[in-house]
Formats: C-alpha cells, structure tokens, sequence
C-alpha cells in the first residue's frame, strides 16, 4: 500500500526523477566500462610473473651489428652461452626469440589453433633453445625438448619446421578444456587445409608472462608458446639467464663483460643486462599511469554522481516541505518519511540502473560485432548496479534525514 | 533587453554560487575528457596523405566467397614485377617495407642501425608525392638493370655527410655500394600506411628509397605476413608474399586494365600444399578502405571514445539537474516577474543566458584540462604522441561542444521555467 502511494507522487513529479535516472543509466555504462578497462590495464601489473623470484635475468636484444656482422651465427650462440655457464652462479642459459615482455625486440604473434577444429587463442611465441629452463618454468606434463626436435635457421623456419611445442598452463586449457594437452596436435596460426603440416604438444608448463604484456591482446596475459629453436642467421638475439638468488647480482655485473668477450664486441656497455622484475617493472610503467588515470575517472564518475543526486533529491525534499509535514500531522512516524525517500530513491535509481544495463549490453554487443574489444562481465554489471544503487543510498541519505526532521507543525504553516 | 537578461543571469549566478561551480567544474569535466579522447581518435584516423588518399589504390586478392583478408594484398617480388610490367603507362609502384643497417661507404660497421627502407620501383616518388629536394628520380631502366641507386631523406643525409652534398655520395646499405642520386624532403604521411599490416601503429618514415631489384639480395630485413622477419639474402625470399601494390589516379579504362591483370595474377598465384585453391576475386580499394581493413585506428581507442561520450553525457545531464532545481527554486520570484509583465520569451531568455554563461565558463576551465590531458597522453611515449597536439580545429570543436553543451543543459529547465503560470506561484505565497 505504502509503495504504490510512493509511486504515485513520484508520477506526478516526473522532472527529477528522469534526471536522476538519466545520471545514473550514463554513470552506470561509464562505470562499467572504465572499470573493464582497469581491470585489462591492471592484469599484467598484478599478474604473478610465474619465475621465480630474485633469479632471472634478461639481457635486451644484441645486434649483430655491435660485431660488425650482418647475422649472428649458430656456433656464436653456443660460445656466448657456453661463456655464461661458466660464471659461478649461472644455472641455466637460453638464447632466444620473442621472449618475455619482448626483450629480443620481436614480437612472436601466433594464433595458435587446435588441428581442425576453429578453437584457437591468442598467444605469443617464445623461441629458444632452453627457454622454460632457464625462465624456471615447472613442467606440469609430458617432457622437454629432446635434442632432435630442434629447429636450427632462420626465424622463418620456425613457421616451416617446428613440429614440437610447449604451451602454458592457462593456454592448454583454453585450448584443449579439461583434456591433456599432451600430444595432441595444433597449428601455429589457423590454416585452411586440414591435412597441413602440424605441431605435437610435448609438454605443459607453468604459466608465465606472455612476450606481449601491453597493447593488444592484453587479456591473456598467460598465453605463451615455447617453440624448440636454435638461432642460425639471426641478426639479433637477447638472452636469458637463471642464477642463483645470491649470486645474481655479481651476474649481472659480470654478464656484459663475458658476453661482449664471447661475441667479439668491442664496444664496451653495448650490452643491457637487466633483474626481470625491473624489465617488468620498466614495461609495465605505462599501464600503471593508465590505470591511475582510470581510477581517477572512476572516482570523479562516483563523486559527480553522489553530488548530483544530493542536489536533486534536496531540491525535492525542500519542495514537498509542506506534504511531509501533513503526513506528518496524519500520523507518519519519522522513520516512514524517512524509508519514503529511500525507497523512492531506490526505485529510481534501481529503474536507471536497469536500462543502464539493457543499454550498455546493446552498445556491446554492437561493439562486439565490429571490433575487437573486451566485453564487460556479467560479474562488472552486476557490480556496477549494486554501486550504483550504494550510490544512490549515500546521496539521498542527508536529504532524507532532513525530511524526516519535518516537524508536523509545519502543515498549518505557509512556507 | 539582452544586457537586463544578462544582468539578472549574474544576479542569479551570484546568488548560488556552490551550485554555479559545481555546473561549471562538471561541464569542464565532461568537456575535457570528450575533447582529448575525440582528439587523439580525430588524429589517429586522419588521412595519411591529405587529398591523395581517396585517389591512391591498391590491390587485393582474396579468395572467392571469403571476407577481405588483412594479407591478400602482398604480393611476392616476382608477382608485383609482373604486374607493372603489364601495366605500363599506369602511375604505380610496388613497395616493400624493410629496415637494416646503413652506413657510409668506407665504414665495415653500418653507423646506422635498423634504418627504415622502403624497396619500390621508379614511380614511387610520383604515386606517394614525395617532394625530392635535390636529384632525381631513378629511371625505370635502373629498375630492370638493379642499378645500385638511392633517394635518401634529408635527415638521413645530413647525419651522414653533415653539410656536404649527399648527391653523387657511395652509402653502403646492407652491405651493399648503392649511389645516391636524390634526396628527398621530410615526408612524413601521418600513419606508415603503406607498410600497415595487423593493426601495429606505425609512423616511422623511409629514410633510404631504393629499387626493389637492388635491395633482394641485401642484408635487410622485411617483415611479411607470409615469412616473418626474413632477411632478403635468404633464398626462400623471393617466395614471400612482401610487396604490395599502389596506383594514383587511375582513369575508368585503366582500372579495368587493372583489374584484368590482377585477375591474371590472381589466377596464377603458386598454390602451397596447404591451400585448398579456391579461385581469386581482385577487389580494388583506396587508402582508407585499406586502413580500415588493417585496423590502423586502436579497437581501445573506440572504446574510449563511447565511454568519454557517455561521461559527458552523465555531466551534462548533472548540470542539467542543478540548474533546473535551481529555477524551479525561483518559481514564486518568477510568478512576481510575470504577474509583473515579463513574456515568457523573456524569462526564458534569462534563463538561457544564465545557462549559457556558465557553460563558457565550463568550456573556459575545459581548455587547461585538455592540454593537461594531451600533456599526460604524451608522456606515455606513444607511438601517435606527437600527432596528439591543440590546434585550431581543436579550438573551434570545443567552442561548438560548449555551445551546444549549454543549449543541451539549459533549454529545458529554462522552458520549464518560463512555463510557470503567474497566477498560481504569486497565490501560493
């Protein structure tokens, strides 16, 4: 009975009301939305790295024009990591090709996709010869590499010849759902005829950053592939080295040195040896201004909102002044006056919040049908209107309580 | 008349004047980040070549019966060679997109590393307007005969010869003696459009323009879809898909020339192993229709603009809700102006003056912001950093977006206002 009297006089004032679910419905996509954002911004900076801690270093990618050569070798990639395991310390080396948060400077972009069938993912290609080795990865199935699965050459025969892969955890499950991913065979990147050439999964190792952590395909920030490689005609290359947490430090002092000796670079300091957390940190930078700046959009939704809901519903409670008081005089306790305004405030805000989601979930979907965007989640929506609905709590509590303090003498009064 | 309106919109302004900051922070707020998310879009989809792209066309060979794919324009070498040899007398060139190291001739080391080259054929400098400075052209001769020539920037000349003449000079380029015959003049397309492939923004212009029958069997590197990052000594190279062509200006006939070859092409394009051959269609599209196919512009980028769009939304609907409470505050004050003579059309002009003054102020706070906003963008080393800047078309659409942003947020709460029946507001008082 009460609510539908509510009802009724929010009928017959309609002006605020619609305003009031205009701001929401508009506050409730942007907040959505940026929220999304955030999130996809804020993934690879919270991600855990999946190395171990204190023991990885990155050296970013070597030009074979430091030597003054056009292409670095197969046998200049033994020496180099031959030197370097033989630093005390050092526990594993790899040389390598589109490596974590692309140090060799290439990004291995592959769509890897299960033999015919359309699954596929979006994944990066870290090429090496030990590379889950030396990153400190944990085989979870199947085996390593055996030495006459090798590729040697040119990064082309990457695409040609390799026919064993390792994938991450999270890549192996979108891929291959609950299955082992052991065995079973994929393509690098979709092809059309069923019966071309294709990769065995040897192995699944623990997930670790993909080589592309910002821009696209940020979303999966798991999806790695590791690709059997021996570098051969390559003109550059960058290294990863495992140490031990002690010694890592005196490594990578010493690194450059042994490395520019092994290489034959006469150009002292050419070579940047660098901790993986701080390659992450030096990366990630971007995204973390980006999501500073979300985060403050977010708050100025939230505030603009509140205050916009305060003003109105006080401008409201004001105006009704003399009703409140009748009903007062009528009998009406406080607290009914007092549940009126937040009721009245939650159907609004609740209807706003409604269309809001019908609205931002069409624009999606039309978003969806032309461009690569990722969609807000069920999970964001459902926040995002019960923030919404807290909002709307927060703003017409001071409103309400001063309607509620409406003493009844006021209905003889004119105001 | 006006100057009363005015008058009594300040007297309005004066007296509420929490609720005026607030309409006017809120405008600038949504006006700012509309602004620098609209400008930094407006730049990253502007025309590459200003009034040439909608006459500059390339070719692209998909299967039938299959959407566009962002790789069926490239050709391999021998393919696009063909193709202008067919079509003499047709502006175009065939262009491959490289880099490598380049250096001076007398230097084993090239000083300069991963130096951007574009491997083309004579007509380049006609086809993309590229101004020369000094020199020529080479000759289509040189292209048959691989002379070893070159045209380099003027950035790339002075880095090398400072002061001295570049024309005439030896440069070695990957590896290799070519002689520079011409230098051309900064041109800096505002995208690398000719070089886009997968949605990766690029702006990097060529310094050194060479044949294409020069630079095969260099020390370069040329990244194409079909061979990634294959150097162009290989010997699998000249079956790599790299090389796309462009045509400037075709005339009707000679676009059915065109067409007529590339289906040729088409038609013989080498059939790998793992292609089930469906037969070629040849669709021609011009600079635009490429980019879009390549998604040069972000896909976030879009959704930044739809967010920003609906904050300012959100904003304008809050000041929208702040000054039409604070008209309907003045209902009796506004009975009394009527009782008293006031037309409607009076009252409704107050009110609209009074809006519209506070959305100036907002789009006078917003101009700070945005250039604060575009400051933050360019620290973020962007690829597009230095596209995104305030200039006179930003001025004017932020001028237009205030005055519709003040129309938006006033005319209805100044007609509600101007509605107000005298009579009633003075008896209820």
């Amino acid at each position: 009975m009460a609510g539908s009297i509510m009802l009724k006089t929010l009928r017959r004032n309609g002006f605020m009301p619609l305003l009031v679910m205009a701001q929401v419905i508009f506050a409730l996509v942007v907040l959505v939305n940026v929220g999304t954002l955030l999130r996809q911004q804020l993934a690879p900076v919270l991600a855990d790295s999946g190395v171990p801690p204190g023991q990885i270093l990155m050296t970013k990618s070597i030009s074979a024009d430091l030597a003054s050569r056009s292409l670095w070798k197969a046998s200049d990639v033994k020496t180099a990591e031959h030197a370097v395991k033989s630093i005390p310390g050092v526990q594993a080396v790899s040389v390598g090709a589109g490596l974590p948060m692309m140090a060799s400077g290439l990004w291995m972009h592959l769509l890897p996709t299960v033999v015919g069938s359309h699954i596929e993912a979006d994944a990066d290609g870290f090429a090496g010869d030990d590379v889950a080795n030396a990153l400190g990865l944990r085989l979870l199935a199947g085996s390593q590499f055996s030495p006459d699965q090798l590729v040697r050459g040119g990064l082309d025969k990457v695409f040609s010849d390799t026919r064993a892969v390792m994938l991450t955890q999270s890549l192996a499950r979108q891929l291959f759902a609950h299955q082992s991913a052991v065995g079973k065979r994929i393509w690098l990147l979709p092809k059309k005829d069923p019966n071309a050439p294709a990769l065995r999964v040897v192995g699944v190792v623990s997930n670790t950053l993909r080589g592309a952590v910002v821009g696209h395909g940020t979303h999966k920030t798991y999806n790695a592939v590791i690709l059997p490689y021996q570098l051969d005609d390559f003109p550059q290359v960058a290294m990863i080295v495992r140490a031990t947490p002690q010694r890592r430090d005196a490594v990578a002092k010493q690194l450059p040195g042994v490395l520019e000796s092994a290489l034959g670079i006469d150009k002292p300091g050419s070579i940047k040896v660098m901790r993986y957390e701080d390659l992450r940190e030096h990366t990630l930078h971007g995204n973390k201004v980006a999501a500073l700046l979300l985060a403050v959009v977010l708050l100025m939704v939230g505030v603009v909102v509140i205050l916009g809901i305060t003003g109105l519903s006080g401008f409201w409670v004001q105006k009704r002044i003399r009703d409140i008081g009748v009903r007062r005089a009528l009998g009406a306790r406080r607290g009914d006056i007092l549940r009126q305004y937040q009721f009245e405030n939650l159907a609004v805000v609740g209807a706003g919040a409604v269309i809001g989601v019908v609205l931002g979930l069409l624009v999606s979907v039309w978003l969806q049908t032309h461009f690569e965007l990722a969609k807000p989640s069920w999970l964001a929506w459902g926040l995002g209107v019960l923030l919404m609905l807290l909002f709307g709590q927060l703003a017409v509590l001071g409103p309400a309580l001063r309607a509620s303090r409406v003493p009844p003498v006021v209905a003889t009064r004119a105001v | 008349m006006f100057g009363y309106s005015v008058n009594l919109a300040w007297q309005g302004v004066k007296r509420h004047p929490r609720s005026s900051a607030m309409a006017v922070v809120v405008m600038a707020l949504g006006l700012a980040a509309c602004m620098t998310v609209l400008t930094v879009f407006h730049a990253l989809a502007a025309d590459p070549l200003p009034g040439r792209s909608g006459v500059l066309t390339t070719v692209l060979l998909p299967r039938h019966g299959e959407a566009s794919n962002r790789t069926d324009a490239t050709l391999s070498v021998d393919m696009a060679q063909r193709a202008l040899g067919q079509l003499s007398g047709v502006r175009m060139a065939a262009v491959i997109p490289a880099n490598g190291g380049v250096g001076l001739a007398d230097t084993d080391t090239p000083s300069l590393s991963n130096v951007d080259i574009l491997a083309t054929t004579s007509n380049v400098g006609e086809v993309f307007d590229i101004p020369l400075i000094r020199g020529r052209w080479w000759s289509a001769q040189d292209d048959a005969s691989a002379t070893p020539v070159a045209v380099i920037s003027q950035r790339l000349a002075q880095r090398l010869f400072g002061s001295t003449s570049a024309l005439g000079q030896q440069i070695k380029v990957g590896g290799k003696l070519v002689r520079v015959v011409g230098v051309h003049a900064p041109w800096a397309p505002s995208l690398r459009f000719y070089a886009q492939l997968d949605a990766v923004y690029d702006r990097d212009p060529a310094q050194v323009i060479m044949p294409m029958s020069v630079a095969s069997g260099l020390s370069l590197y040329s990244s194409s879809t079909s061979c990634p990052s294959v150097s162009l000594t290989n010997r699998d190279w000249h079956s790599c898909s790299a090389a796309s062509l462009w045509a400037y200006d075709l005339s009707p006939a000679q676009r059915q020339r065109l067409r007529a070859v590339a289906k040729d092409i088409g038609a013989h394009l080498p059939v790998a192993s793992n292609d089930t051959s469906l037969p070629r269609a040849v669709k021609l599209l011009n600079v635009d229709g490429w980019l879009r196919l390549q998604r040069a512009v972000p896909d976030s980028m879009r959704a930044y603009v739809w967010v920003a769009l609906s904050f300012l939304a959100l904003c304008l609907f809050n000041a929208a809700g702040v000054l039409a409470a604070r008209f309907m505050r003045r209902g009796s004050e506004l009975g009394i102006r009527r009782a008293l003579g006031a037309s409607q059309r009076d009252v409704f002009a107050q009110h609209l003056v009074e809006s519209g003054a506070l959305a100036v102020l907002g789009g006078a706070l917003a101009w700070p912001l945005i250039l604060g906003g575009m400051d933050l963008l360019r620290m973020q080393q962007l690829a597009y950093g230095d596209l995104v800047r305030f200039d006179i078309g930003t001025f004017l659409a932020l001028c237009l977006a205030t005055l519709i942003t003040g129309l938006a947020v006033g005319v209805y709460p100044a007609w509600r206002a101007a509605m107000v029946p005298p009579a009633l507001q003075v008896k209820q008082n």
